[in-house]
């Protein structure tokens, strides 16, 4: 074997990839070469700087909104897939060869017609939006449709045989919905708006609004979804009222996790004093306080950078030991 | 869900093919931070790392009804993974979910004030050494290839037959990456260590 080959499996040892053998052979032979034993003791300080370096570490904060903007995308890329294959099931369904050129040139002139109709039109409205009928709902929890409002008309088409005409628009429609925090389907926008409102202070209020509320039947998407507010809402506003609204909840193991983790990782201080007064004040729901428990507790008493953090988490302590 | 996590893995892809949803968010959660890990150590910058993830997943959902079981699901997730961080430019993108315009900072900043919490805490940036950010710029002088795999030779702790079979490639190749990489990582911070 040439040197070259045996420096390979300097490296090869530094990450266990050698069989006994071949470890065995290379420590006989680096025992009996100063340069190759030279390039081990090399390899092994170099290794000994890289493992100071620490790169970006996925923490749950991390995962959270990694997951949270996956979600974000897919529900995008659902409604794109949806329209698309109904323009494609369209145009599918009314170019037959024959009419092609035809078509072409009554889509054209339908089009100019309705972009005329939409740009000229006199009327008391400035914006092209009408009413929609209202519909009945389900009355439990209420529900009040008002008015739609119809944005983005596209695609417009007519079929000469049938003397239709057909094209496609955005409607936003305002729904105003009335009942109880416990009414699941009340539960389920709540979330929604938890998850995907862009506005801070909607979501602020959302969590509120389940934070002031007793909450008698405990949903378990509500509570994943109040964890990953408290976690990784980027606002600490959302982030302290996502933990007042999870003591609404029965404690366990994955709200006393998601407590201690925001006592270890959230950078602001005032959502760590939330999350150790909310362990404090639920503690009794923690039969007996485990290892991690204790560990962050004492980790938080000793480093901790806020005095009053400092000093709960000592109290919690003291508290556990009686 | 609660049934989904029961399920071997096999049954979950069977059910995720046919455009069951839930199925594909339990194969998600079941691999999701490995993939993040990965792109996190390769780019080792939080927002791009968030980037591949979903590049990644919305790549596996599109492919997943093509997907043949020739090789494990890890190991086919895992070949998507490494090819969109090697296909992955500096270029940090702007976010399909959520967007953060100037509007919606002033809008953080009242609710901030208005609930009096101080924010100065969460500006506070991990230091870094200086080996560290010269361990990181060492680190992207390598070339995709070299950096993906002493990534997960290194930082990953990967066998060198599963970066092969993650890279579709022979061990020698990786093996050849990984003492390039190993040969420039040296020249670069020698003088840390001498």
């Amino acid at each position: 074997m040439t040197h070259e080959q045996y420096r390979e499996r300097v490296e090869l040892k530094f990450y266990d990839e050698l069989g006994a053998a071949e470890q065995k052979e290379l420590e006989t032979h680096l025992l009996e070469c100063k340069e190759c034993s030279a390039f081990h003791d090399e390899l092994k300080k170099l290794h000994g700087v890289l493992a100071q370096y620490k790169p970006v570490e996925v923490t749950d904060r991390l995962l959270f909104e990694a997951r949270d903007q996956l979600i974000g995308a897919m529900r995008g890329k659902d409604a794109q897939s949806s329209l698309l294959d109904r323009l494609r099931e369209y145009v599918g369904d009314a170019l037959l060869p024959n009419y092609k050129v035809a078509l072409g040139g009554v889509m054209t002139i339908a089009l100019g017609f309705a972009l005329g109709y939409v740009a000229f039109r006199s009327g008391p409205t400035e914006s092209p939006s009408v009413s929609l009928p209202v519909q009945s709902m389900n009355p439990s929890p209420e529900l009040v449709r008002g008015e739609g409002q119809i944005a983005n008309v596209r695609d417009i088409s007519s079929d000469p045989r049938s003397g239709e005409v057909e094209f496609m628009f955005d409607a936003v429609m305002p729904v105003h919905m009335k009942g109880s925090v416990n009414d699941p389907k009340i539960q389920q926008v709540l979330a929604h708006a938890i998850l995907n409102e862009q506005n801070p202070g909607v979501r602020l209020r959302t969590v509120s609004a389940i934070a002031s509320e007793r909450v008698e039947q405990p949903d378990s998407d509500v509570r994943d979804i109040l964890i990953m507010a408290a976690v990784s809402d980027e606002n600490p506003g959302v982030r302290i009222e996502a933990l007042k609204a999870l003591q609404q909840f029965p404690m366990d193991e994955k709200i006393k996790k998601t407590y201690l983790d925001i006592l270890k990782h959230d950078n602001n201080s005032a959502i760590r004093i939330a999350a150790i007064n909310a362990l404090a004040s639920s503690k009794r729901g923690i039969a007996v306080p485990d290892k991690e428990f204790i560990d962050v507790l004492k980790q938080r008493m000793q480093t901790d950078n806020n005095d009053y953090v400092r000093l709960r988490a000592k109290a919690v302590l003291q508290e556990n030991k009686q | 869900m609660k049934d989904l996590r029961a399920l071997e893995d096999t049954e979950v892809i069977k059910q995720a093919r046919v455009g069951n949803r839930s199925a594909f968010d339990e194969l998600v959660h079941r691999y999701d931070k490995q993939v993040l890990s990965i792109a996190a150590r390769y780019v080792n910058q939080a927002e791009d790392a968030k980037d591949i993830y979903q590049e990644v997943f919305m790549r596996v959902y599109k492919a997943l009804p093509k997907f043949e079981a020739r090789s494990e699901f890890s190991t086919w997730l895992y070949r998507i993974t490494t090819n969109v961080c090697l296909t992955h430019g500096s270029r940090r993108k702007k976010h399909s979910h959520r967007t953060h315009s100037h509007d919606r900072d002033d809008i953080d900043k009242e609710t901030d004030a208005e609930l009096g919490v101080s924010d100065h805490e969460t500006d506070r940036q991990t230091l870094n050494s200086e080996i560290s950010t010269r361990v990181s710029t060492a680190m992207n002088v390598l070339s995709p290839q070299q950096k993906m795999v002493f990534t997960l030779k290194h930082y990953e702790g990967y066998k060198l037959k599963e970066i092969a079979d993650m890279l579709a490639c022979s061990e020698g190749t990786v093996k050849k990456h990984l003492f390039m990489a190993t040969q420039r990582m040296r020249d670069q911070l020698r003088d840390l260590y001498e």
